[in-house]
This record gives C-alpha cells, structure tokens and sequence, in this order.
C-alpha cells in the first residue's frame, strides 16, 4: 500500500519576465511542502498537465523554471520522475494555428492511409518550433532542463516530441505513464470539441508502449493530458478513447488533466475497462483581462494498487492564501477523512449488496449510496455489541439459575451421597466439559424438567434483552420524535391455523404508548419465503409478491427465520405429507425510511444467522423444547393477571 | 463435600414480605434483577391493564442505561412500585429476584 503519490500541478500559468512568482504560487509551495513531506509520500512522482507558461511567452520561462528549482530543494530524493505534458498556452500562437484544424481534417479526408505518416515527417518539425526558445514559447528547453534537474533521461522520446511513453518500477510496480499532446492542434483558449488528436500520436504511443512494456500490462496505467478527452472532436474522441481504454490499446486507468478545473469530470467505464479523470489546475493570474479565477486547486494522489484504490486529496485555495482540503469538483459533501477514495478499477468493484427474494433472478442490487458504508460498520459494532452483551447475559442467568435451584437441590440431597444434585448442577453450569457421563445428563436433565417454568421465563427475558440490545445499538437515538422501530419475536401460537402472535418486543423513547402490540401474522408469503430460502426478506424489495399490503402506518419490514436447532414445528398433514414451520421468527418493523439501510444491512449481512448464534448459546446450556415453550408462553400471555 | 451459598443479601420469597413492607415502607429500595424486568415487560407488554407498570419497567430500565455504561445486574426499585409489577408473581419467580441493598 502507499505505492506512489502523484503530485499534479496543472495551468501554473507563470506569466511576466524575472524569477519572482507570484504569492498563490508561494503558497502553493508551502502547501506541497506542508503535505508532501508526511512519511507516506516516500515515492513521489511529479506530473504537470499543461499550461506552465501564459499565452505562449517565453518571457516567464526563468520563473517557471525557479519554481520547480524550489519545488526540487522541497521534495528531494522523494522525486522519483516528473513528466510534461503542454496545454494550449505552452506555444506559441502562429497564424497556422488558425486553419490547422481544417487543414489537418480536409487532407486527412483525402488521404486517409498515408496522411498522418507525412503529416508527423514534414509538419511535426515545424509545429515544435513554437515550442522552441528561438522562435516560440521556450517550453521544450524549459522541460528539458527540469528533465535534467530532476535526474530524469532526456534522450526519451517525449521530451523531444512533446509525448511519448516512460514505465518506471515502484514498489515492485510496474507504473506505466503516457504523455499525450492534446493541445497541438488548439487555436486558443477555447476549442472544446474542435481538438485533434491525431492518428500519428496514437500510432507512435502504441509503439513505444509495446516497446516499453514488452507487451505485459503494467499494473497501473496514467495518461496525462492537458484537455479533459471530451474537449476532441468527436471522432477524435471515439479513436482516444478506444486508444486509452481497451486491452489493445493501453488499458490505462487514470486519466490526469487541467485546463477546466473548475468543471465536473467524466469517468469512463464498462464491464471490462474504466479510465478515471482527475482534474486540477491552478488557473490563469490574477488581473489578468480582468478575470477573477474562483479557486485555485491542485491535487495530489496515493496509489494504493493492493487493495485497488487511490486517495485522492485536493487541496484549493480562493485568496492566493492557505490552501485546504477541497472536494467539490468530485463530491457533494465534504470528506471528513481529509481525502476522497476512489476506486483504481471501477470495473473491478462490486459495490453493491444483493437483497433477496422469493426467486434468484428477482433479487435486487443495493448500488452503495454514500452512507451505506457507514451503516455496514454499525451493523458489524453492533452484531459483535450484541454478541458480547449476550454472553455476559448467559452468564448472569447460569448463576442466577443455580442460585434459584442448586441449594434446594443440595438439602434433598441424601447425606451419604457424594455426589450431590446441586455439585451435578454446579459442574455442569459452571465446569462443563463435553465428555460428561452420560449419568449426569440424565441428572441434569431432571433438574431442568423440574425448573423447566424457570427456564421458559429466563429465555423469555433472554430474547426481549436480545430485541431491546438490537434496537439500543443499531437505532439508538438515530430516529426522531414520531419515527418507530420494532425489533421483534414472533411465536406459533396456533399450530393448526399456523398464525404467529408477538412474544416480545423492543421499546423506543419516542413510541410514546408502549401498549401497542403487533398484529398476528400468518405462516405464507414473506415468512414462507424466508424460512424456506433462510434468508432475511425485506417487504419492499418484495412488494409484488406479497398479497397482503403492508399497513400505511408502517414504511417498511424485514422477516428472518433462525434457523436454530429445534426451532421446526413437523405436523403431518396426512399419511405421506408433513409440514414444516418455525416456532419462532424474527422481523424489524419501521415507519421512517431512515431504517432502510439498516434492513438492508440485516438481509446482506444475514441476521438471521447471527440471531442463530446468540439462541443456540442459551439452548446450548439450557435445552429447552420450542413446542413446550411456546404453549407455556401462550398459556401465560392469556392470563388477565400476572 | 463442596459447599455452596447464595448471596448473603438475596432477599428469598420467605423473607420478603412485599405487602407489609409496601405499607410500612413504601420508598424503600430493593435491587430487582434486570432478567427478570426483561421477561415481565415480555409478560406485560399487549395487556393493557398493566400499561402503568410496563411504562414504568421501561423507564427503570432508560434510567439505568442513563446512568451505567453496563447494564448492571441488579436495578433498585420502590418497594412499592415492585409490589405493583412483581406483587402477584412473586412466589413463581426465581428465587434471587430480589435483593437486599
């Protein structure tokens, strides 16, 4: 983890002659340095997506390259590489550039095949003169001399042609970074949907790529740009596309650029490729044709290939002052983790959870809102919560059980026998071990069919604690006044008509009358479909099977069945037919959508399952029969008085 | 032979006269155990004449959450207010219900 950090600078827009830099790009530095030099960022490569200089004037070459000599004394050895791509103001603008456009896609339209070849040998020469320090920009000499500055080999291609190819080796990582020169065929500041890309670029790149990498994948592929891909032509666009993001062509992953940084980005992806864009810039000078830029961004990011994602931090600035955490260009909300993650793959991401139904193909996909996460997590602290208080729960009823029972067995004991029925119990509450004789069983069976009343009534308590924990840890004082939540039991209390009747609920502060009490329910439908699926089943991914409406008071339920031991009820329905049905069954019952995620939660992560877990703990110490129980707790619940 | 003792403060059905001291001592508190509020809230809950009491149980049970970050063992309540929600059961519960404090 913590491969790489990409630093990207873009649209530094250093303008005016002399090597001081203006206090926004002073304080740009500080940031980096600020950020930069945190013990994460060992391995750091350097990529500047365009616009280092303004307008094409050469005369703030010696500024731009001041800055990068501090931006060096800064980041050290940290700086494994820096690559250049230009933008639209790094040449210098030429009257050619006003009919190169249509130069290009009328001569290319009459010689499709050999076009593009005789386009890069005769004009390319040409076209990088306005690159040049004699009659352009400067910005190739500058570029060559950071090149230089920074260690990096200036024999490789791009840095004569302005694009190219370079793989470098991290962490055992193979990181392969294509420069594109999207900016050749601009005739200003404003050619979005009017830039060529060009057939000789994608062909060169392809063949670099091929030679770099010796036909093996890299494991991340970055293309730096200067203009967001949506800015070309449209069959320019279609052709870079298909260049960038297809395993015959580079397979890459992110796409770096600038120029309109204060825009939202397009992410490409489909089910075997995706290209991320992420987008920065510092933006044009103050004053400059009275223009006020907004804010000022640049970002830097964590390549984290291991567990496929990148951490992206962006950091802006609206007063040329102290820059902060800014994530607007790519989410509504502010992060509170200080950066933005992001997927390396998108394609590789199963982001959702499925939520069941009655038949496979009908199940539903819960695509990750943003808060999901954050109710998985609870869900898992509140399950292990529950687990925990449980346990200590069995505890307290063990003693208390042996409290109740174990002196009065210790004084019928007889005098002369050793081995008295209260030691048999102590042993067996507090010192069980699995190989008891079979002696004792029969002991210990005996004192629980005399006690059995105690029991039903402690597993009664057990499983209204267990509703009660569940309501206290997952809903707590989320919802607000007029919302409910019911965390519930039911149990068969007719087995002839298979109808199910409350045995205990959870209670919440704001439910105002605690007398309310769940409808009976009967055995078919979602419940069927649960026990037979043994799966959790939410109404409303269900609502088209179920034939009984749910009550408008209520928003939405979730019903499971624990798949215990001894929790079936088998009555033969005739000679060659039996039917099966649980004693008990679990639901969650809400009136606020607030609770969705929550069920949603319950039905991915099978609450039923962990609902297992905590029953079968207390039926593991104190067997008890479910039949037997439930007649007991119907004989109770009639009762006018207690 | 292994000896074993309840605890020296359980207050045992024999001893507890729930009636008189209910009278005599209405605001006396007795520890109640926490299982046992649980399961009588399970017993209550849909009987609406015992609306009072299991209002009350629940507000026992928030107060202590309130006040423990563990739920404790033990819960004091009013003599009074456990002859209201206890009284008639209390020669079928568990024998260390209650407690002396």
């Amino acid at each position: 983890m913590n491969d790489v950090t990409i630093l990207h600078l873009s649209d530094l827009h250093f303008h005016g002659t002399g090597d001081y830099y203006s206090n926004l790009l002073k304080g740009l530095l500080k940031d980096i340095k600020t950020e930069l030099l945190k013990p994460i960022h060992a391995k750091i490569v350097i990529t500047v997506t365009g616009d280092i200089l303004h307008k094409g004037s050469a005369d703030s070459v010696g500024k731009a390259y001041a800055f990068f000599e501090e931006l060096k004394r800064i980041l050290g050895d940290r700086v494994i590489a820096i690559y250049f791509v230009p933008g639209n103001h790094d040449k210098k603008r030429t009257d050619e550039s006003q009919f190169l456009t249509t130069a290009y896609r009328s001569m290319k339209n009459a010689e499709p095949l050999t076009f593009d070849k005789l386009f890069f040998n005769i004009f390319w020469p040409l076209h990088l003169k306005t690159y040049s320090s004699e009659d352009g920009s400067g910005y190739l000499s500058f570029t060559k001399k950071v090149y230089e500055l920074f260690g990096m080999d200036t024999e490789k291609p791009f840095v004569k042609d302005t694009f190219g190819v370079d793989v470098i080796e991290v962490q055992n990582k193979v990181y392969c970074f294509v420069l594109l020169n999207t900016a050749w065929s601009c005739k200003d500041d404003s050619d979005t949907r009017n830039l060529i890309f060009g057939e000789f670029q994608g062909t060169m790149i392809k063949e670099q790529y091929e030679k770099l990498t010796n036909f093996c994948t890299p494991d991340v592929t970055i293309v730096l740009g200067h203009h967001p891909i949506e800015c070309f032509y449209g069959a320019e666009e279609d052709y870079l596309f298909s260049r960038l993001s297809s395993f015959e062509g580079l397979n890459a992953n992110i796409y770096l650029c600038g120029h309109e940084h204060d825009r939202t980005v397009i992410n490409w992806y489909n089910n075997q490729h995706s290209m991320s864009t992420l987008i920065t810039g510092i933006g044009w000078p103050e004053n400059e044709e009275n223009r006020h830029v907004g804010d000022h961004y640049y970002s830097y990011y964590v390549i984290n290939e291991d567990i496929n994602s990148i951490d992206v931090y962006i950091r802006s600035t609206n007063d040329g002052g102290r820059f902060i955490p800014d994530f607007k260009i790519y989410a509504e909300e502010q992060n509170e983790c200080g950066s933005l993650k992001m997927p390396l793959r998108i394609h590789g991401s199963r982001a959702y959870m499925t939520l069941h139904s009655k038949e496979k193909e009908w199940n539903k996909a819960l695509f990750f809102p943003n808060d999901l996460l954050h109710f998985s997590k609870l869900y898992f602290n509140a399950i292990a919560s529950v687990n925990r208080f449980a346990s200590r729960w069995l505890e307290e009823i063990k003693n208390d059980f042996y409290e109740s029972v174990g002196i009065d067995l210790n004084e019928d004991c007889d005098s002369d026998n050793f081995y008295g029925e209260d030691e048999l119990l102590y042993n067996y509450l507090f010192t069980r071990t699995d190989n008891a004789y079979l002696d004792d069983e029969l002991g210990i069976q005996k004192i629980f069919k005399r006690n059995q009343k105690i029991i039903y009534d402690k597993f009664l308590g057990f499983l209204q604690r267990l509703c009660q924990q569940l309501y206290n840890t997952l809903v707590g004082e989320r919802l607000a006044e007029g919302d409910i939540a019911r965390f519930h039991f039911q149990y068969l209390a007719d087995k002839t008509t298979y109808n199910y009747a409350c045995l205990c609920v959870s209670f919440g502060q704001f439910e105002g009358t605690v007398n309310y009490r769940l409808p009976d329910m009967k055995y078919g439908e979602l419940l069927e479909i649960a026990d037979k699926s043994g799966k959790g089943m939410i109404y409303s991914v269900n609502e088209h099977i179920c034939e009984h409406k749910l009550n408008q008071k209520w928003h939405n339920f979730i019903t499971a069945v624990p798949k215990f031991d001894g929790n079936t009820y088998t009555r033969k329905v005739n000679e060659f037919k039996t039917k099966k049905v649980p004693y008990l069954v679990f639901g969650v019952t809400a009136n606020t959508e607030k609770m969705d995620p929550l069920l949603y939660c319950m039905d991915f992560y099978s609450i039923e399952k962990s609902l297992v877990d905590i029953i079968e703990s207390f039926l593991d110490v104190f067997k008890l029969d479910m039949g037997e129980f439930c007649s007991w707790v119907k004989a109770e619940f009639r009762k006018e008085t207690l | 032979m292994t000896s074993f003792s309840r605890r020296a403060d359980t207050l045992f059905p024999e001893d507890f006269d729930i009636s008189r001291d209910a009278k005599s001592m209405p605001d006396k508190l007795v520890g109640v155990k926490v299982n046992q509020i649980y399961a009588q809230i399970a017993k209550m809950s849909g009987k609406e004449q015992y609306k009072h009491e299991l209002l009350y149980l629940i507000r026992v049970l928030e107060e202590s959450a309130k006040n423990n970050d563990v739920e404790p063992i033990y819960i004091p309540m009013k003599v009074s207010d456990v002859e209201k929600c206890f009284g008639k059961q209390l020669k079928k519960l568990p024998k260390t219900t209650f407690l002396e404090l």
